[in-house]
């Protein structure tokens, strides 16, 4: 399983986009693990619907790549699931960044 | 006393709401604390809405939460310091504090409006949002700010104008409402950029010539190249590092950037593109003069709050502040001049009524007057000589 994380917007958001990918087959069994249930949550779950007054806020897309599918899920600030947060830190920390700015 | 009460007191929800009439404000307060303290956060949300200013109208109502550095659906956080609570400890809390208390001023004294919706609005804070967020955003309540990941960025509180431009996020919901999209959107976050670097400006008492024009510029860590998140002066040259890039914004349409108005685009380039009005309302300020809160800060409020709508293209919003420019100082005032050639200068040119001069109005005048004066005597001479021809025959006809 591969994941792609997209942020961007922002308030400075030319600086604070950026793109993190992560190998879910190269990490140890115990991270392994806790991603995939992870993973299995945020997809279970309904989609976040955009709130239209946010101002400034930073968006997040996940992509999960399988063998089998692709699914996306998009997030904005101030409305992530707690597993997304989870998510999103574990990638922006073990995870590799492919991009910095928009 | 009795109302002296702890925000845990157990008051059932029926008597707090009828506190919230009470003619005492401490009262009015106490039970207002505690019904939020008691209510789930959308629960809140929902409350405030149906009593939208329960404070009382034309007071400053500032309330900052700390989350804790936690994220989680929004409003959150554990209220840290009310509208009469003196500063705390933690210097955040009191950077937000004041920078509401600055922006809310500001709007009251030089505009008489009543905080963002111009009735009185709560001004809520969330400080300490996140873990090392690297940001700062209006979700059409409340204002929240993070702590920056201590390595490109800082507290986002550190920054008046940041804090301002928040702020007038809200004051645009409520007033021109832009799309957030495109060339709106980029009007949009202009305005809080505008707005931001006055409050800043009227803050330090300083004009047009000695303020930096600076957004965020003490957002960055000292270790992180760069004067700026943007530059209403030159914008593009902000900061230009490996580690963060160089600048984006143009500063004429000429470099205007088309981009995807999608989350990816930034809804269009609306952070990229601002850099155009940005410029235009520098240029402008520039030309005046003095401060730019004045004759330059008035025609752009008055544009955005009673001129303009969520459609507004840069042209339209151009146009707009050159009508306004006239019918404030005057038609070809120095002052509707100089904001028409503001916008020339980034690539907009407005028409109509702000580019002609008294001197060609009398002109035309003139040769109108002339025209018509012809026009008048020729059509007497005419009808005289019908009139004669009339006369001539009848006489024929009696003799």
């Amino acid at each position: 399983m591969k994941l792609e994380l997209e942020i961007s917007g922002g308030l400075a958001a030319p600086i604070t986009s950026s793109r993190y990918t992560m190998d879910v087959s190269t990490l140890p069994q115990d991270v392994q693990k806790q991603v995939e249930e992870l993973v299995k949550k945020i997809l279970a779950a309904p989609r976040p619907t955009p709130s239209p007054k946010l101002r400034d806020a930073m968006s997040y897309q996940l992509t999960v790549t399988s063998n089998t599918q692709q699914e996306s899920v998009t997030a904005d600030d101030g409305a992530l699931s707690q597993p997304m947060r989870e998510l999103i830190k574990l990638i922006k920390t073990s995870g590799t960044r492919t991009r910095q700015g928009m | 006393m009795a109302h002296r009460c702890s925000v845990n007191c157990i008051i059932p929800p029926h008597i707090l709401l009828k506190l919230l009439e009470s003619k005492d404000r401490k009262l009015r307060e106490i039970a207002l604390n505690t019904l939020l303290a008691s209510t789930q956060f959308r629960a809140k949300r929902d409350l405030l809405s149906l009593l939208p200013n329960p404070m009382g109208v034309g007071e400053k109502r500032r309330t900052i939460f700390d989350a804790k550095n936690v994220e989680s659906d929004l409003p959150q956080g554990v209220r840290v310091r009310g509208e009469d609570d003196p500063p705390v400890g933690d210097t955040t809390v009191n950077e937000a504090f004041d920078g509401l208390g600055a922006t809310y001023d500001f709007y009251k004294q030089l505009f008489s409006r009543n905080s963002i919706d111009g009735n009185g609005m709560r001004l809520d804070a969330i400080v300490h949002y996140g873990d090392a967020f690297n940001n700062a955003f209006w979700n059409g309540q409340v204002m929240v700010f993070g702590d920056g990941d201590q390595d490109l960025f800082t507290s986002f509180t550190k920054s008046l104008d940041v804090i301002a431009h928040e702020l007038t996020h809200g004051v645009t919901e409520n007033t021109a409402a832009l799309d957030y999209h495109k060339q709106p959107g980029a009007l949009n976050e202009s305005m809080s950029d505008v707005f931001g670097s006055l409050v800043k400006q009227w803050s330090l008492k300083q004009d047009a010539e000695s303020a930096d024009w600076l957004i965020g510029p003490e957002v960055f860590t000292p270790g992180l190249e760069g004067d700026a998140l943007r530059s209403m002066k030159a914008p593009g040259t902000a900061y230009d590092n490996e580690m963060i890039g160089k600048d984006p914004q143009p500063a004429h349409m000429e470099n205007y950037q088309n981009l995807p108005d999608n989350r990816f685009g930034d809804n269009g380039g609306v952070h990229i593109n601002s850099g155009i009005p940005n410029h235009a309302f520098y240029v402008a300020a520039m030309a005046m003069g003095g401060h730019a809160w004045d004759v330059p800060g008035h025609i752009w409020y008055e544009t955005l709050t009673k001129n303009t709508g969520p459609t507004a293209q840069f042209q339209e919003f151009a146009d707009a502040t050159v009508g306004v420019a006239g019918r404030l100082y005057g038609p070809s005032s120095d002052e509707q001049v100089a904001v028409r050639e503001a916008w020339r200068e980034v690539g907009i040119q407005v028409r109509g009524v702000g580019s002609i001069r008294p001197e060609r109005i009398r002109t035309t005048i003139a040769k109108e007057i002339k025209r018509a004066e012809a026009e008048s005597l020729s059509d007497l001479r005419a009808r005289i000589d019908s009139l004669a021809k009339t006369v001539e025959q009848l006489a024929r006809k009696v003799a």
